[in-house]
């Protein structure tokens, strides 16, 4: 086997034959927001609760990430998570309220489909939060991904530069790549 | 008994300056957790225990509610201001107002004490008998709307906010006897205009808007009347005449006049009044041209609404939409972001004027866009029409009734003037946009068009290629357009439809390094392909083997079973929404829609490399390959082609819905050229849309049951989102959307919302980019 001398693709290739797993991408996103406190009352609770229930689950996610702390590129959004908790001082997500813009999103269906998924989804489900609480699926998918996927880095993809794309208060225009007439951001 | 201090002491933390009349800086409860901890937890010992010298004393209650709220213990609090309320009558009223404050705080974090607030104000009305906080208090009844609607009371929501003006006049809020202020009439004309009742909104903001603007710019009463149209100025000379005499002042602040302006302009669009529409946005943005200020954002996204989904614009509702593209990123200055936008849109037509033909700057008009400009743009693809006049342009703004307001043709028109022939484009635009007159500006901008030309180049522009440059011709009707090549705006320029030409050159100049991080565009280049070619043939080696040697051990991707997934609607403004947002899908997708699902299997001569939107794009190498080739060296041409598409299964656009009926269908049919879903061969031109229809069981869940739930009112809003959005809300969350039976045979959806808006051509497939995964990309081109 022969691999091209260039960076660009010695950059790919060695991930791809590193890896003996052949996975698919779980969940994509294009954008993050930080919702409302009032948009987010007990959900970070009853998914805490239900990583309680569910220790067989959690301990497995744990040990995932564990696994890979050779691999520093390939930390686990639950690692990452805890990152962002560590430098704003929060404790838990509550502190964050990270949640994925879902006006444009994709899935793996049969990963929602999945006994795990569907065990948090009915967690939050009977709590009736996503009524009393208008709980948003932004929160909900991104507590999901965070919670549930144990290999973001080749579970998650980022469309980032993919979509010129609109939707209320956000734009994107990844075809300008700084491009400017006059300015070079 | 000094009963007055300490109340004192607690009414400025949570009492006079209320976070409900929204006066001073209020600190949110909690912030002096550590000095009041202590303290809080001696009184609350006292509670706990029911000590007998506290509990019967309200002075102790009092105390301890404001302890509570220092350390954010905002339920405690209320059960002491409600105790102490109990046990001393004659002060109840201004208790329970304390009362309402920490309701109001514990809204900020749980939406369900949203209605605590609202029946704590009602009984604080009761109780103050000669209403000197509560129904003489013009803010307390602001207070209050806000509350209610936050809960989708609009009815009582309004109707406090009438009592505020009210209140205001007898109060001489607005600075004279009888006058109320006047940032109470725009509260009520905007809570009209969330209760969805547009003229009654515009009755109430439209006497002031004249007068407004000129106290907040601060200029001599002047020619006022002549700027507004005739059904305004009437009133508007009536209500300058009165606010004259009352003083209009820079005392009081103005600072929500841009909104005023914007909010009038919403209420406009609401009525299909577009011309009207922009106007009032326009001066909103001339009023709040930065995003400093906090609203502008929102002046933005309404002009670029105007432009896109009523005029067809997507060019000027690119540049509009440029500032807040600008937001995303770090370190953008706050301030010019308007004008930057205009000035990209300017420099691409500078840059394109000759022979432009780019159908993303216009939409189809006649599919449907309801107000049609297709007369005065001439073809919809035709670049700007450079025959236009500018005496013509201004003769004809003239003759209009009212001549400030510029009719959306004569805009599209003095933009496409400008833009052939200004020195400076960017300005033209920045002013016809920010211009409260247009009948000036045109003039004005007439004059710069006239006489004064463009430089043959322009060496402010940079010397790199503007994106706008570089849109890719999406309607190239053979083979792959460079976009799907994943080839960046850099390289389009260079490369013909099919990717083929200047490979190498390209290839030398482009910058890997800086492209690693997130290269899942590049992996959709031809030059992918061709490393993985490249291993197949090396390992397939000796020399000069053939492709179809090679073919054979190559094992492409599966075809993912994907949709595009929207919901719809909830009223009708969402459907026309929808109809945008399909048209631009459509025009992002552009023929590769058109094309469907390969069949890979049983063809000589073919290597699978990728797919692309539905498509299989597929080589046919009919020479042996150069072994140099599998070392990408630049003298060496490349000796494939990417001339064989094969289709087979559709991708969908599944529209779930529990509204459209015939006609939304038909017109969204119509917008998107899927003739009417019939499967003839016109059908392939378009989307294919499927449209399924929700039952309430499909995508509705149970409602928490009302007896376990104090706080749970399905009447009730939160925050303004009723039911049905929290329905969505949870359908979206997962299982509800992936088990429905429409959805079983589909591995992978992506979802829009009715007001996603493509804004140019994707540069990549999302689906196929899920659905191949990072490792599986690589694996599907070994050697097994």
């Amino acid at each position: 086997m022969k691999l091209v001398t260039c960076a660009y693709f010695r950059h790919f290739l060695t991930h791809a034959f590193r890896s003996v797993r052949v996975s698919q991408f779980k969940y994509g996103y294009l954008s993050a927001f930080v919702d409302q406190p009032y948009f987010t009352t007990n959900l970070w609770a009853t998914t805490d609760a239900w990583l309680d229930a569910t220790r067989e689950l959690r301990s497995e996610r744990l040990a995932s990430i564990d696994d890979r702390e050779d691999d520093p590129g390939r930390m686990s959004l639950a690692a990452w998570l805890q990152g962002q908790l560590a430098l704003s001082g929060g404790k838990d997500w509550n502190d964050v309220r990270y949640c994925f813009a879902t006006n444009f999103f994709a899935l793996d269906l049969n990963w929602v489909r999945s006994p795990a998924y569907r065990s948090f989804f009915a967690a939050l489900e009977n709590s009736g939060g996503f009524y009393k609480y208008r709980w948003g699926d932004a929160c909900v998918q991104f507590l999901a991904v965070a919670t549930l996927l144990t290999d973001p880095a080749n579970e998650v993809l980022h469309f980032k530069d993919m979509v010129p794309y609109w939707h209320q208060g956000t734009v994107i225009f990844p075809e300008h790549k700084g491009l400017f007439s006059h300015v070079h951001f | 008994m000094p009963k007055v201090s300490c109340i004192a002491t607690l009414a400025l933390a949570i009492g006079v300056i209320s976070p409900l009349n929204g006066s001073g800086n209020v600190l949110p409860p909690g912030q002096f957790k550590e000095q009041w901890r202590r303290k809080f937890d001696s009184l609350n010992e006292f509670y706990i225990t029911q000590d007998p010298r506290a509990v019967e004393d309200p002075r102790f209650f009092v105390e301890l509610a404001k302890s509570a709220y220092h350390c954010d213990e905002l339920e405690v609090g209320v059960a002491a201001l409600q105790s102490a309320a109990i046990l001393d009558p004659s002060q109840a009223s201004e208790w329970v107002g304390m009362e309402c404050d920490l309701h109001f705080y514990r809204s900020r974090l749980d939406g369900t004490a949203l209605s605590d607030v609202a029946q704590c104000l009602n009984r604080q009305m009761e109780l103050d008998l000669n209403g000197k906080t509560t129904t003489s208090n013009p803010s307390f009844w602001e207070s209050y709307s806000r509350i209610l609607l936050d809960l989708g009371r609009y009815d009582h929501g309004i109707e406090a906010l009438e009592r505020s003006l009210q209140a205001s006049a007898a109060v001489d809020e607005g600075g004279q006897v009888g006058v109320p202020h006047p940032r109470r009439w725009w509260l009520l004309g905007k809570a009209y205009l969330t209760a969805d009742e547009p003229l009654k909104a515009l009755d109430v903001l439209e006497p002031h808007l004249g007068v407004w603007r000129f106290a907040l710019q601060h200029s001599e009463l002047g020619d006022l009347a002549d700027e507004l149209p005739d059904q305004v100025s009437s009133n508007a000379t009536a209500a300058r005449a009165e606010h004259a005499i009352m003083g209009l002042s820079s005392s009081l602040s103005l600072d929500w006049v841009a909104s005023a302006w914007h909010d009038a302009s919403l209420a406009h669009l609401k009525l299909g009044q577009v011309s009207e529409a922009l106007w009032r946005c326009q001066v909103a943005l001339q009023l709040e041209p930065d995003h400093a200020s906090p609203h502008a954002e929102n002046y933005h996204q309404t002009l670029a609404r105007i432009y896109v989904l009523e005029l067809g614009r997507l060019d000027l509702a690119r540049a509009a939409l440029w500032g807040l593209a600008g937001l995303n990123r770090n370190s953008v200055p706050a301030s010019g972001f308007l004008r930057r936008g205009f000035d990209e849109a300017a420099d691409h037509f500078k840059r394109t004027r000759q022979g432009h033909d780019d159908s993303w700057y216009g939409l189809n008009s006649s599919n449907g866009m309801r107000h049609s400009i297709e007369g005065s743009l001439g073809s919809n693809h035709a670049p700007p029409d450079s025959s236009i006049e500018c005496h013509e342009v201004v003769d004809s703004i003239n003759k209009q009734m009212y001549p400030c307001q510029i009719s959306p043709e004569d805009e599209v028109r003095l933009h496409q003037l400008a833009l052939l022939s200004a020195d400076d484009p960017a300005y033209y635009f920045t002013m016809a946009v920010l211009s409260p007159c247009a009948r000036n500006t045109a003039t004005d901008q007439c004059f710069w068009t006239e006489h004064i030309r463009l430089p043959e180049s322009d060496p402010n522009w940079g010397h790199q290629e503007p994106c706008f440059n570089c849109m890719p011709d999406i309607d190239s009707k053979d083979g792959a357009d460079s976009s799907e090549l994943g080839v960046t705006s850099v390289h389009a320029k260079r490369i013909d439809g099919l990717g083929r030409s200047d490979w190498n050159s390209d290839h030398e100049t482009y910058d890997h390094e800086t492209d690693t991080v997130m290269a899942n565009n590049e992996r959709y280049e031809y030059r992918d392909g061709g490393v993985i070619l490249a291993d197949v043939l090396e390992a397939a080696s000796p020399t000069n083997i053939t492709s179809t040697a090679a073919a054979a051990k190559v094992v492409p991707a599966a075809v993912p079973k994907a949709a595009i997934v929207y919901l719809c609607c909830a009223d009708e403004r969402e459907a026309f929404d929808l109809g945008t947002s399909l048209a631009l899908l459509r025009n992002a997708m552009g023929n590769r829609w058109r094309r469907r699902y390969p069949v890979s299997d049983g063809l000589p001569n073919l290597l699978s490399f990728y797919y692309f939107f539905s498509r299989l794009v597929v080589a046919s190498c009919t020479t042996s390959l150069p072994s140099s080739f599998l070392y990408k060296q630049p003298d060496r041409p490349m000796r494939c082609s990417f001339s064989k598409i094969t289709i087979a299964v559709p991708l969908q656009v599944l529209i779930l819905h529990d509204f459209l009926v015939a006609r939304h269908m038909d017109a969204l049919y119509a917008r998107v050229g899927s003739d009417l879903g019939k499967n003839t061969s016109k059908s392939k031109e378009g989307l294919d849309l499927r449209f399924h229809w929700l039952a309430p069981h499909d995508w509705q869940g149970k409602l928490p049951d009302d007896a376990s739930s104090l706080h749970f009112n399905a009447t009730n809003k939160l925050f303004g989102y009723g039911m049905g959005y929290r329905h969505m809300c949870r359908f979206f969350s997962g299982p509800p959307l992936a088990d429905l039976p429409v959805l079983k045979d589909f591995n992978f959806v992506l979802r829009l919302d009715t007001d996603s808006f493509l804004l140019g051509p994707l540069q990549g497939d999302p689906l196929q980019a899920l659905s191949q995964g990072q490792v599986r990309w690589c694996s599907c081109g070994r050697v097994q």
